[in-house]
């Protein structure tokens, strides 16, 4: 029975995890966006194919498309756009021309002008991190009073100013989601890259779409890029140069600028290249970990001003005639914002909105018509004063498509952006050249031309990506949308053709000259080219818009599926633990019940059934597949593999459900009922007494209105905010009940207030670190760093005093309880021994880490080097080590125990074990927390003391209680202490879990996530490696140290079994299944949690705060799920195990 | 402030005097009825009459009506504004009524006690109940920086008045009463239900007015001791209400169970 008991609940704890981890990955298919990306690439032939040019033959069918083509450029840009570069030759072929570059490579890719012709030989384009709109704009721009971090970046501001139109500012607004790799996508491709990607952050894929710099190698450009590596994870083999420099490392503020900074000015020198990009990464990193209000923020933008002035200098010394600057364009864009506290991610509009400052090396002669300037100027501040005209909005889709306008390259094939107006007429050359012997009769007319010729190439372009998206995706646009967009794209074209039969006239006219016929004609081509700009423009606008709702729709389908599947799996763990339940009620009457507990035993996890259900099930699928895959075969190879793509997910969905069936629907109904009648022929008073100890009583019923009070502040995203508050708050209320109680049967009073008090000083210190305090979040290091760069040195060493007394302290008292509880408990001598060694050991080596930061923070005395690195990297190191040493020696010696020792109480066993495994992990996890940490462990340590200690309340409770009496006279329900108690337990310690998690300074974002503590001990940055430490410090105290120490709840209560005599034996037989319970109930209160979370995400899916709040919350709240079964699974498999062994010696 | 408080006192001093000759009558005449109906039924009531009971809630209800909304009002104040100078207005009007009323219910009930000993207990429980209430409040995650203690002081001082002081009048110093009444939720008679009732009630409407804080709706009545005051005087209200019913409905000894 053992051996079958252990297999049976492992199972079962296996088959909740598969329950979860489907469910999660199915919601998550379908609630994190997804799009395809298609393999196709923009080519310069391809232009030919537009309507631009190409309907128009259909129109006149007399000529052919070569000639009309040529005649149609000659019209619209050939007239008088003369080179003006001495060193760029002007060559007539086919109709174009063809620029060749000063560094003349006319190998097998000419770089002749492609689709547009080129405006700018030279972009420079440097890309600050996070760097938020009020950043550049001038600060009279905003309301209120003007901030520290505003108008640091002067040199921007000074050159918008007194550059007249050859310099602009523009409101930058990025898509969420707001991270750098996601935006970089964007920037580059022209499109809407989704949130799936955001797991890639730290690990990116090239991307595979086409995209600017991939164009611009194509057709010959030299790409050189310096900066955050995020680059080169993208474009692993495009850039010409690089020098790519570590973005992980979020403390490091530092090396990337400096390196940028180094490279960037020889290379502004040398004249190979084309593009330039140099991506700064200091205010991001600044912001992440001290908050843009910080002194450090402005002194980086300060920084950031002086290396743009030099620049700037040093553009401007080449920049004459014939210098090598002379068409070069100046870009200063920030990639995405971010918060006040130094978050992104999402689509706030503090997130969202950042600035591009753009300055052209020459100044564009022309000044846009007043009717394309107010179309796309949104934002108008003091219009009265002429020194700040106004900033326009510049969405960040359409950068690529502008480059591309402005370099001469295709646009990339999956942009859809349109070429913004206003900086395209930044650039100079787009204007028809004042020379002597053409005089520019219109030049504003001249640039209209060329701009709707672009915009026309641009419109068909993302026409040609909507319609190869809409057949090639698996999820299409909405048909009616299509449709619109499309009625919108004939309606340009139509006006389009209308133009060009004008221009005909027009160009014939030209040659007779009659100046007054051609004034007319022009006016009239004014208007009509407006409105053929305006027209392209609403279809551009139109395609955009609909792209956007398009790849901001969620697969509705798969998060109903996941949530489905979330949702019955809280209904088998319910039932699971009903069963449970019940066999311990119903078997402990008798020993003749054999046979019964057997059944029952396998009622709790039938596997037999389940897996005949789902063998069925899965033939079924199987052979619907090959049918599907072999005639899909035949019809196209994507169709098949996309169709066996969503089958196989469908089947494994339709197994977990069959499979749910089999587990919830017994075969065999009435045995249940059975032992339910057995113990009313038992008599009135059992029937009653068993009612009263199973019927929910009062804490039930409250655990159930916390659990569901806690639910509910999940649907909101001010709950969520402050839910360390809202779990604080439960948990006094819940010590409030357990005063009462304690008052109820006089005793433990004091324990219950301790609780309360405890609860006084974690909501104290959680409040102190859920605001972000870019001093206290901060790891300890960073914090010095702060300190000492902002307050005076006496200051900080009275807070460094402060901090190694708030440390020491509750560090010696954690080794004293530590030691006092083992001393007291342990068996094991040698694992007492191992304890009490390795724990003050591990705890001196803290204290001396943190001493020495703190020394050498505020410069008291000059600490050698050596010794220096010693406490910096060997202590923390030591300490890992420690605690895996002490976790492997505890589970081999407990192992091992199992076989060896005689009928001492495995009980202790198993207490000792979780002492021992999480003292060792204590030291580790201290380690990570950094300084707040030995505060806050020990008050939960304190705070689980008196948790445990209060279980006891219930026992005596029931005790004095007639009923109770009776119970334990007829040995019914002794053994469980009914289902209220154990869910009402794994309530609370569950509140007391998730109040750990904010109260050590987390928060549910990933900009919550504590990078620096990934390098505490470590220089070098190994993802693995670094990885787990960041897991552990995020999950280490609030999802794995509860799960270990459950157990000790289950033998609080089984001790007090033992109390009595006559159960001890059966108490022990029954501990696994004890341990299950304790381990079902914990899982179940997640289970509802993650569920309501699932719940609410996917019904405010379209609320201003998902990406920001919502989302990383389910993220969080999903990940930590998968947590906590998978190390249930690893508790049960090591307990059990060891029960299992012990029941077979006896 | 300081002259508008004293004002108050001056306005109350009239009331008082009217409520004084009100509540002595009252209190007789009850006295009179509980000796009656002892004659009747010996062992099983022996507290005062209901209309006395009646009288002494409608009182202290009227008095917190009075002193958060009334008073406030005459002066131009309210809670959302003025929180702490509303909360001392009201507590000069119920902290006075609130002694007054059930110190004379003692005072001449069947089983009297010195009257010096019900306000001394009065004003003893006040501080004490005040420091619980307080430290309770920052259990349940009150702000503990320094801009909100005098609300926090304020809030505290209220819930002893309302919840504290009237059970430390009636009950005295006799820790099975307490034990019974504020952990079992058993009160006997109508004078301990007068008192556990509302109790819970301001208790049970302080935490549930706890609710809305969090949210971002950023009304001004969501800052800390407003919205818990709020509960806490709904809650006691609805209690009064409730154990007034109660009176009229099961007017014997019912073992009425709140929780």
């Amino acid at each position: 029975m053992a051996v079958d008991a252990r297999c049976r609940i492992v199972g079962l704890f296996c088959y909740i995890l598969f329950l979860h981890s489907l469910a999660i990955i199915f919601f998550t298919r379908g609630f994190l966006l997804t799009r395809t990306e298609l393999p196709e690439f923009s080519t310069c032939s391809d232009v030919a194919k537009s309507g631009c040019f190409g309907k128009y033959t259909a129109l006149s069918d007399t000529a052919s498309s070569v000639n009309l083509t040529e005649k149609i450029d000659k019209i619209v840009e050939g007239e008088a756009f003369f080179s003006q570069d001495d060193g760029i030759r002007k060559a007539v072929e086919g109709g174009r021309e063809e620029n060749i570059e000063t560094n003349r490579q006319s190998d097998d890719k000419p770089s002749s002008e492609c689709w547009t012709k080129p405006a700018i030989k030279r972009v420079i384009i440097i890309v600050i991190d996070a760097l938020r709109f009020d950043f550049v704009a001038p600060s009279s721009h905003f309301p209120g009073e003007s901030q520290p971090w505003m108008d640091k970046l002067r040199v921007l501001q000074k050159l918008y100013k007194e550059e007249n139109g050859s310099a602009r500012i523009f409101k930058f607004v990025a898509d969420p989601p707001t991270t750098t790799l996601q935006r970089l996508k964007g920037l580059t491709t022209g499109g809407l890259p989704t949130f799936v990607d955001i797991g890639d952050s730290f690990g990116a894929p090239a991307i595979v779409e086409d995209n600017l710099i991939y164009q611009l190698v194509q057709s010959g450009k030299k790409v050189r890029m310096m900066g955050d590596d995020t680059w080169m994870k993208l474009f692993p083999s495009h850039f010409s140069v690089a020098h790519p420099f570590d973005s992980f490392n979020v403390k490091d503020l530092h090396t990337v600028d400096d390196g940028v900074i180094r490279e960037i000015f020889p290379a502004l020198l040398e004249p190979d290249w084309n593009v330039l990009i140099a991506h700064f990464l200091g205010v991001d990193h600044v912001g992440h970990i001290f908050g843009v209000e910080s002194p450090l923020m402005v002194e980086k933008l300060e920084q950031y001003d002086r290396v743009i002035e030099d620049i700037v200098t040093v553009l401007k010394n080449q920049s004459g005639p014939g210098g090598s600057h002379e068409d070069t364009m100046l870009l200063v864009l920030g990639d995405h914002g971010q918060t006040l506290h130094g978050d992104h991610g999402g689509g706030t509009s503090e997130e969202v909105d950042t600035a591009l400052f753009a300055l052209s090396m020459r100044e564009s002669p022309g000044r846009l018509p007043l009717d394309l300037q107010s179309s796309t100027c949104t934002i108008n501040t003091e219009s009265n004063r002429d020194q700040s005209p106004c900033i326009t909005t510049f969405p960040q889709l359409d950068f690529a498509s502008t480059m591309a306008a402005l370099l001469g390259v295709p646009f990339p094939f999956g942009s859809v952006g349109r070429v913004n107006t206003e900086l395209y007429a930044l650039a100079a050359s787009t204007w028809p050249f004042k020379s002597e012997d053409h005089p520019p009769e219109d030049p504003i007319r001249m640039w209209m031309e060329r701009y709707s010729l672009v915009l026309c190439m641009n419109s068909w372009q993302v026409k040609r990506y909507l319609d190869t998206y809409s057949t090639s995706s698996i999820r299409g646009f909405p048909t009616s949308d299509l449709a619109y967009v499309q009625s919108l794209y004939e309606k340009a074209l139509v006006n389009i053709h209308s133009l060009y039969m004008d221009h005909i006239q027009m160009g014939t006219n030209d040659s007779v000259s009659d100046r007054s016929k051609f004034k007319e004609i022009s006016d009239e081509t004014t208007i009509n080219l407006l409105d053929s700009i305006q027209d392209n423009m609403g279809y551009l606008l139109a395609a955009a818009n609909l792209a956007r709702t398009q790849w901001t729709q969620f697969e509705d389908e798969w998060m109903a599926i996941g949530l489905f599947l979330l949702i019955i799996s809280m209904v088998v763990q319910g039932v699971a633990l009903k069963r449970a339940l019940s066999l311990s009620v119903g078997s402990r009457s008798s020993e003749d019940k054999n046979s019964e507990i057997q059944s029952n035993l396998q009622e709790l996890f039938p596997v037999k059934r389940m897996v005949m259900a789902c063998g069925v099930v899965a033939a079924i699928a199987g052979v619907i597949l090959g049918f599907y895959t072999t005639t899909g075969w035949v019809e196209s190879s994507l169709f098949a593999t996309v169709i066996a793509g969503g089958q196989v997910y469908t089947t494994l969905a339709a197994v977990a459900l069959v499979s749910i069936i089999a587990y919830v629907f017994p075969a065999r109904g009435p045995r249940v009922v059975q032992s339910d009648q057995n113990i009313y022929a038992k008599g009135q008073t059992v029937c009653s007494s068993y009612r009263e100890a199973c019927i929910p009583n009062a804490k039930l019923s409250m655990a159930i209105v916390f659990v569901g009070l806690h639910a509910c502040g999940l649907l909101s995203n001010s709950y969520i905010l402050s839910e360390g508050q809202v779990v604080c708050f439960l948990l006094a209320t819940s010590g409030i009940l357990y005063l009462r109680r304690a008052i109820q049967s006089c005793c433990k009073v004091p324990q219950a207030i301790l609780l309360l008090l405890l609860n006084v000083g974690m909501a104290s210190v959680g409040l102190v670190q859920i605001f972000k305090d870019p001093a206290t979040v901060a790891s300890p290091s960073l914090k010095d760093e702060h300190s000492s760069a902002s307050n005076s040195p006496q200051l900080s060493i009275t807070d460094s005093c402060i901090a190694l007394i708030t440390t020491v302290l509750p560090l010696s008292s954690l080794v004293w309880l530590i030691t006092r509880r083992a001393r007291k408990l342990f068996t094991f001598r040698s694992l007492y021994w191992a304890i009490a060694l390795t724990i003050p050991f591990s705890y001196f080596l803290l204290i001396i880490h943190w001493f020495t930061m703190d020394i050498a923070s505020c410069l008291l005395l000059e600490i050698p080097q050596s010794f220096m690195e010693f406490s910096r990297l060997f202590c923390p190191q030591l300490v890992y080590m420690a605690s895996l040493m002490l976790v492997i020696f505890t589970i081999i010696k407990i192992a091992l125990s199992t076989r060896v020792s005689v009928l001492t109480s495995c009980r202790h066993h198993i207490v000792e074990g979780i002492v021992a495994v999480v003292a060792g992990l204590s030291g580790t996890i201290l380690l990570l927390l950094g300084r707040k940490g030995p505060m806050v462990v020990l008050l939960a340590a304190l705070e689980i003391w008196c948790l445990l200690d209060l279980q006891a309340l219930d026992f005596s409770n029931d005790n004095a209680t007639e009923t109770g009496k009776v119970l334990i006279e007829q040995g019914v329900g002794s053994n469980g202490v009914g289902l209220g108690s154990h869910f009402a337990v794994a309530v609370d310690w569950n509140l007391v879990a998730v109040q750990l998690f904010f109260c050590t300074g987390h928060r549910c974002t990933f900009d919550g996530l504590h990078f620096t503590a990934a390098f505490i001990g470590f220089d070098e940055f190994y993802f693995y490696r670094q990885g787990a430490l960041l897991a552990l410090d995020t999950f280490g105290s609030s999802h794995i140290l509860p799960v270990i120490g459950l157990s000790l709840l289950v033998t609080a209560a089984a001790a007090r079994m033992s109390s009595q005599p006559k159960f001890s034996l059966e108490g022990d037989r029954f501990f696994s299944l004890e341990v299950a319970k304790g381990y079902l109930s914990y899982g179940l209160v997640r289970t509802i949690l993650t569920t309501v979370t699932t719940i609410c995400v996917t019904l405010q899916r379209r609320h201003l705060m998902v990406w920001g709040l919502f989302a990383p919350k389910y993220v969080f709240d999903a990940i930590g799920l998968l947590v906590i079964d998978g190390f249930i699974v690893i508790t049960v498999v090591l307990y059990v195990s060891s029960f299992s062994g012990k029941l077979k010696m006896t | 402030m300081y002259i508008r408080s004293n004002s108050s006192s001056l306005v109350q001093f009239d009331c008082w005097c009217c409520v004084w000759r009100l509540l002595q009558f009252f209190a007789a005449m009850a006295d009179q009825q509980t000796a009656e109906l002892r004659n009747d039924l010996p062992r099983v009531v022996d507290g005062p009459s209901p209309i006395a009971l009646f009288l002494l809630q409608g009182l202290c209800g009227a008095a917190v009506v009075v002193g958060m909304k009334a008073l406030p009002d005459y002066y131009g104040m309210n809670l959302v504004a003025h929180p702490v100078a509303t909360i001392q207005l009201s507590l000069a009007v119920t902290l006075p009524t609130v002694i007054v009323a059930h110190s004379l219910m003692m005072v001449f009930s069947s089983s009297p006690r010195p009257a010096w000993r019900c306000i001394g207990g009065g004003l003893i429980s006040l501080p004490v109940g005040a420091l619980l209430a307080a430290l309770l409040a920052l259990a349940f995650g009150a702000p503990a920086s320094l801009q909100y203690a005098s609300g926090t002081f304020h809030w505290a001082c209220l819930m002893s008045v309302l919840v504290a002081l009237p059970a430390a009048i009636v009950l005295g110093s006799f820790w099975p009463d307490w034990q019974r009444i504020f952990a079992f939720t058993r009160p006997r008679g109508g004078m301990e239900r007068a008192i556990c009732i509302p109790a819970h009630g301001a208790v049970i409407g302080a935490w549930i007015g706890a609710f809305p804080m969090p949210l971002d709706w950023e009304r001004p009545w969501q800052e800390w001791p407003i919205s818990c005051t709020y509960g806490a005087v709904g809650g006691y209200l609805i209690g009064l209400t409730v154990s007034m019913l109660l009176l009229f409905i099961h007017p014997r000894d019912v073992r009425s169970k709140v929780d």
